[in-house]
């Protein structure tokens, strides 16, 4: 044994007394990852968990010199891309990674839907993992305003607008969001206290429970393997095979992010003008666009209620049924594949890329 | 057609007694029958509905008098309830200023609207030659119209802003009518291919001057040669400061040249460039000959040269910032830069009202200093995108080779399990 392996152990040794790490060591080598065509899938979530990474490593960087106020926030952001070495880099890397974070998040609830992972005994996974994606939605939305420029202060007008059409809870909803009547220096503020502070405060109660339930439960395996006799089941050690193949996805997913924050940096624009009027086009971030765009085509009345108003409760109604799927899709038959949900999961796929599609190419 | 007729006047009297107008309250025996007639004694009737002065409720009888309570054509339209009838074109301005004159009454309607129209009348063109008793020129509803009037800050007014060349137009542009007063008749024409008709016609920049600006109004007359520096300092400040510092201007005042006409004449007025300085005819050779001890050909040569060739700077200067920013690059304090040097220009051509050479090259050159910074940001910018790329290249080597590694290690491992 060498002066060095001699060192590792005894290092081991004094925190394996204190910290008990042999039964960790032993809980993660009988960890393993279903091992079959679709095991692609599995990889969906650590890449949105290591982009969440990113985001909080970047934003932090950010918070050092971003300063959040009507007065300082356009500057500030401006000095961050212009003055402060690599600050363009971590801007433009928080932006794109912040969009691929919920791309992937979509992307592995999908997945998980389709896979019917949320089934018994992963309700719980499902439900944590939506509140992550809420989570998720709500740092892009909170996060567009803080440069304080043109395009971001009228998309969280029509946003927050959106809120406002919500029945009963709608007004004082929309000024808890503004902090007054409207878009002001105060809903700056506010969005950014909650970008920085509530929202990461409440994302990592739900990641670690959603961890914690993952680690707990295993990786789910596919409807069609209970069927299967054991001997045609493989697997793949979760540690090391699995997380060193996350971890090298992660790296090429670190470089795809390095690549587009080069070639395609986010723009400024101009500094908000409460005053000004609109400007043509302003549209909400992508991942709200199927529902910005399916606002738009309902008529303005729809069986005596306002289309927008409709058009919301309908949204709100669909989120709630998607959210508690597990519960209705909870056939005690595990291989049973109901059809029904499959269907219903397409066509909900099919209506979202067509209506965001739809939304960012017309006018 | 005499059946006709008696149902005519059974409508007129069935009307007379139910009919009320609705927006205002008011009974208006005036409206009613009218609006049963045709053609010129209907036509009031329905252009009064979108008159300014029928919405406060000043009806018919307010200017032609009468009583409009009266289903009695006699009576309604008799001498001694005032009727007048439709007052000649000498009798309009009077008649009109018996309200707009007077202050007290104006309050109670518009307090903002001033009451020095008629005054100021008086003191026109239009108004002089009305007092001589000249009933071709203009008079109020020459321009405003008799019974549709509309704020003149309504786009449907016809001394709206964009409106008025086609409001004078409608006088001046007739040569037959216009003839007996011996003035050009192309004044609206050319004003429509100038710089300001351009603008406010072509463009909607409400902000640019129409007839009235220069002119007046209702005080209409046209700037003598004294005055006419002061009529387009107005707008034009800081060309008429420097005009009127400079040399040129007791010249032009002994010689009684109008100071901004003479070069860039009245109704149509091209857009300024330094062509007028150093072109085939420019300007100043209008006065200013080769070796006449002035050395003004060549000054004029000089601060010609100068702002060409500071606008040829920023115009490259332009291309690499624009350059830059097509490759996504922060170019905002590149463009800061190069706006200082546009100012310059702007502020050099401003200059030459002085006259004076030197001032116009002592601000070209900050203005030159300013584009060499511009350029000097969008080069660094450019460079930088260079290092970007390789910097990128050389990151994504390195994670490639890293991810690959990692896979390649995980795959032997489990190929050995």
């Amino acid at each position: 044994m060498t002066n060095e392996s001699k060192t590792g152990s005894r290092i081991y040794r004094y925190f394996n007394k204190r910290l008990h790490l042999d039964s960790l060591r032993e809980f993660a080598s009988r960890k393993k990852v279903p091992s079959h065509k679709h095991s692609a899938v599995y990889y969906t979530g650590g890449i949105t968990l290591f982009l969440f990474i990113i985001q909080v490593c970047s934003g932090i960087l950010l918070l050092m010199y971003y300063k959040g106020s009507a007065e300082t926030a356009f500057e500030s952001v401006r000095y961050i891309m212009s003055e402060v070495q690599f600050g363009w880099l971590i801007r433009d890397i928080h932006s794109w990674s912040a969009n691929l974070m919920i791309l992937f998040a979509f992307l592995h609830m999908f997945s998980v839907y389709f896979t019917k992972a949320y089934r018994f005994p992963r309700e719980l996974t499902w439900l944590s993992g939506m509140m992550l994606l809420v989570l998720s939605m709500g740092f892009g939305f909170s996060g567009y305003l803080l440069p304080w420029n043109e395009l971001a202060f009228f998309a969280t007008k029509v946003g927050t607008d959106m809120a406002g059409a919500v029945p009963l809870i709608g007004e004082p909803l929309l000024k808890l969001l503004r902090g007054s009547e409207d878009v002001t220096g105060a809903t700056l503020s506010r969005f950014f206290g909650i970008h920085v502070a509530i929202l990461p405060g409440l994302f990592m109660i739900f990641l670690s429970f959603h961890l914690i339930l993952i680690q707990r439960q295993g990786i789910s395996e596919p409807v069609s393997w209970e069927k299967l006799p054991p001997e045609k089941k493989k697997y793949t050690p979760f540690f090391p095979n699995f997380i060193m193949k996350d971890i090298s996805l992660w790296l090429v997913i670190l470089a795809g992010v390095a690549a587009l924050s080069v070639f395609f940096p986010w723009e400024l624009g101009t500094k908000a003008d409460p005053f000004a009027p609109a400007p043509q086009g302003i549209k909400p971030e992508w991942y709200f666009l199927f529902m910005y765009q399916t606002l738009k085509f309902i008529p303005a009345h729809v069986i005596g209620i306002e289309g927008e108003v409709f058009g919301i409760m309908a949204f709100a109604i669909g989120a709630i049924l998607w959210t508690f799927v597990p519960f209705f899709d909870n056939d005690k038959r595990k291989e049973r594949v109901s059809r029904f949900f499959n269907y219903a999961g397409i066509i909900i796929v099919v209506y979202v890329v067509i209506l965001t599609v739809l939304g960012h190419y017309l006018e | 057609m005499r059946l006709y007729k008696l149902f005519k006047l059974f409508a007129i009297i069935i009307i007379v007694m139910t009919v009320h107008l609705p927006a205002q309250g008011i009974q208006s025996t005036c409206i009613d029958c009218h609006g049963l007639l045709e053609d010129e004694m209907t036509a009031p009737v329905d252009s009064f509905e979108n008159d300014v002065h029928n919405r406060p409720g000043l009806g018919c009888v307010g200017c032609h008098g009468g009583d409009n309570t009266s289903d009695d054509l006699v009576e309604s339209m008799s001498p001694e309830k005032g009727f007048i009838g439709t007052p000649g074109p000498l009798e309009i301005p009077e008649l009109c200023s018996k309200c707009h004159s007077d202050p007290d009454f104006m309050k109670t309607y518009n307090p903002s609207l001033p009451t020095d129209q008629y005054s100021k009348y008086l003191t026109s063109i239009h108004g002089k030659k009305s007092e001589e008793g000249d009933k071709k020129v203009a008079h109020c509803s020459s321009c405003h119209g008799a019974h549709g009037i509309r704020p003149s800050k309504n786009p449907l007014s016809a001394v709206y802003d964009k409106n008025i060349p086609a409001t004078c137009a409608g006088c001046h542009n007739d040569s037959a009518y216009m003839a007996a007063y011996s003035i050009p008749t192309d004044q609206v024409r050319n004003y429509k291919q100038s710089v300001h008709g351009i603008a406010l016609l072509e463009k909607g920049d409400l902000g640019a001057p129409t007839c009235n600006d220069c002119h007046g109004n209702h005080g209409a007359i046209p700037p003598d040669a004294e005055s006419i520096d002061k009529v387009c300092g107005l707008c034009h400040h800081n060309n008429m400061v420097d005009f009127e510092k400079s040399s040129h201007a007791d010249y032009f005042s002994l010689m009684e040249k109008p100071a901004c006409e003479s070069c860039h004449s009245n109704h149509l007025i091209e857009p300024p460039s330094t062509e007028m300085l150093s072109g085939e005819e420019p300007v100043c050779a209008q006065c200013h000959f080769e070796d006449d001890g002035t050395g003004a050909l060549e000054a004029a040569n000089m601060m010609a040269d100068r702002i060409d060739s500071l606008e040829a700077v920023i115009a490259s200067t332009e291309e690499q910032i624009e350059k830059a920013d097509q490759k996504g690059l922060f170019v905002t304090d590149g463009l800061f830069a190069l706006k200082d040097a546009r100012q310059k220009v702007y502020k050099s051509r401003t200059a030459v009202h002085t006259f004076n050479a030197d001032t116009v090259v002592e601000i070209t050159a900050a203005g030159f200093n300013q584009a060499v910074e511009a350029r000097t940001i969008a080069e660094e910018l450019l460079d930088n995108y260079v290092f970007r790329r390789k910097g990128l290249a050389v990151s994504v080597v390195v994670l490639l080779i890293l991810a690959f590694s990692i896979w390649i290690k995980v795959r032997r491992k489990e190929s050995s399990q």
